[in-house]
């Protein structure tokens, strides 16, 4: 978090003498507009960059090193959504080569339909979505209560439906949709969480955790929200 | 993490060395330092997430006394947890209300690079690979062996001496005789023949490759 020096200390634009052009910041710009719920829990060192707008609705939990970034297109965050340490989420957070080379073995059998976004622009994670450690997540949409387990990547433009399950280090490719309830696993697998599916009451206590577990982390975290309001 | 007053103007070195020989990056980033305790000569490397904060919030049922434990990261002696990875207390729903659980990690345990690590406990001697996940309440005995981009699932014992690997993760093997044994002694599956020249061995003793740290 680079502080910039009070304005007082810099010597104004006409008393410099060189013709050379002034350096720009490197650093990232700051997002044109945050929308966040006063609920909101930020904790220290999360990041909040690009230049498209970023929504974050109520309750949800942001832990520390976790990155949002809106540099090609907006990011909506639904109530209660839970980013964990450095998982990054956003358009154009994944370096693209990382996706295949040297990550893991076993991809999901890309769907095709070229490279380019198929869906509206933007990425927006419904309600109680979980993304949890070393996560990068380009997806369009995420429904409501699925859960992006650790060190997952979300190729672009992909439609996760609710309830879904994406077991650690999974990478799903750009342009794939799942439907609500599947459970992604071992790689390549897949199976729908029937469970889930048929008995409204699983559902439920699910929700129930979900809540005591934002109740916790707001209990053990400090929350840095002035930082960005 | 106190530095002897004594030594002035020291060169700022990328590692902090405390009293009892423990050295923490100085980008690492660790939150709850109260909850967290290093047993000497632990390595903790650059961009190394341990989350004290995630602490017990009530006395465990078993204890007499009525002070809270509140040591959520326990880490041994010689131990060394390499970039990027990131250490998470487990938590559970119990008794109705979210808890999080003390995790251990004994002695001589090398955690590789971009780890995600939430075991309950990880017994003395064990080497895990890179890119490994461990869930929730993983439970990992002595001398184990983990495979590269391993994903340990929740609530898995793992016995003493075996080699485990895949997604999910499964005993693929045992580490055999003579593993951490340095010299030209190494079995198992791909047991330690790298280690050899540099001094330390996969599962052995680890003093070797913390000195070498600076």
């Amino acid at each position: 978090m680079s502080t910039q020096p009070a304005p007082a200390a810099r010597p104004s634009s006409d008393r410099r003498t060189s013709t050379l052009q002034k350096r720009t910041s490197t650093a990232l710009p700051k997002p044109s507009s945050i929308v966040l719920d006063p609920s909101v829990l930020i904790a220290q060192h999360a990041q909040l960059t690009g230049t498209h707008p970023i929504t974050i609705g109520p309750g949800a939990v942001l832990h520390p090193h976790s990155k949002i970034s809106s540099v090609l297109a907006p990011v909506v965050l639904g109530e209660g959504v839970v980013i964990y340490e450095r998982a990054r989420i956003g358009v154009g957070v994944g370096d693209a080569k990382a996706g295949d080379a040297n990550r893991r073995t076993s991809v999901l059998p890309d769907r095709g339909s070229g490279g380019s976004l198929a869906r509206g622009e933007g990425t927006v994670l419904g309600r109680n979505v979980v993304v949890e450690t070393n996560c990068v997540v380009e997806a369009s949409e995420i429904g409501e209560g699925s859960v992006v387990e650790a060190a997952c990547t979300l190729g672009r433009g992909c439609v996760i439906g609710r309830y879904c399950i994406i077991s650690a280090a999974s990478v799903i490719p750009a342009n794939t949709r799942l439907d609500d309830f599947t459970v992604v696993y071992s790689g390549n697998e897949k199976r729908i969480n029937q469970t889930m599916k048929d008995r409204k009451e699983v559902r439920q206590s699910y929700k129930t955790k979900h809540a005591k577990q934002l109740d916790m982390f707001r209990k053990l975290i400090p929350n840095q929200l002035a930082k960005w309001a | 993490m106190s530095r002897p007053s004594a030594r002035k103007a020291a060169p700022k070195g990328e590692y902090i060395e405390t009293d009892s020989g423990n050295k923490v990056s100085r980008r690492s980033a660790i939150t709850g330092t109260a909850n967290i305790t290093l047993g000497g000569r632990t390595v903790i490397m650059a961009d190394v997430h341990l989350r004290g904060d995630l602490h017990p919030t009530r006395a465990a049922p078993s204890t007499s006394g009525k002070e809270p434990i509140t040591t959520s990261i326990s880490i041994g002696r010689c131990t060394v947890i390499s970039t990027g990875s990131v250490i998470r207390p487990p938590s559970r729903i119990s008794r109705g209300e979210v808890h999080y659980y003390p995790m251990k990690i004994g002695d001589n345990v090398f955690i590789g690079p971009h780890c995600t690590i939430s075991a309950i406990s990880i017994s003395s001697h064990v080497h895990i690979s890179h890119h490994v996940t461990i869930h929730p309440f993983a439970m990992i005995k002595e001398n184990v062996k983990i495979l590269p981009h391993a994903v340990i699932p929740a609530n898995m014992v793992i016995p003493s001496g075996s080699v485990v690997g895949g997604q999910p993760a499964r005993v693929v093997g045992e580490v055999g005789e003579g593993w951490g044994v340095g010299g030209g002694v190494s079995g198992g599956i791909g047991g330690g023949e790298k280690g050899g020249e540099k001094g330390w061995v996969e599962g052995g003793d680890l003093r070797e490759l913390v000195r070498s740290v600076k």
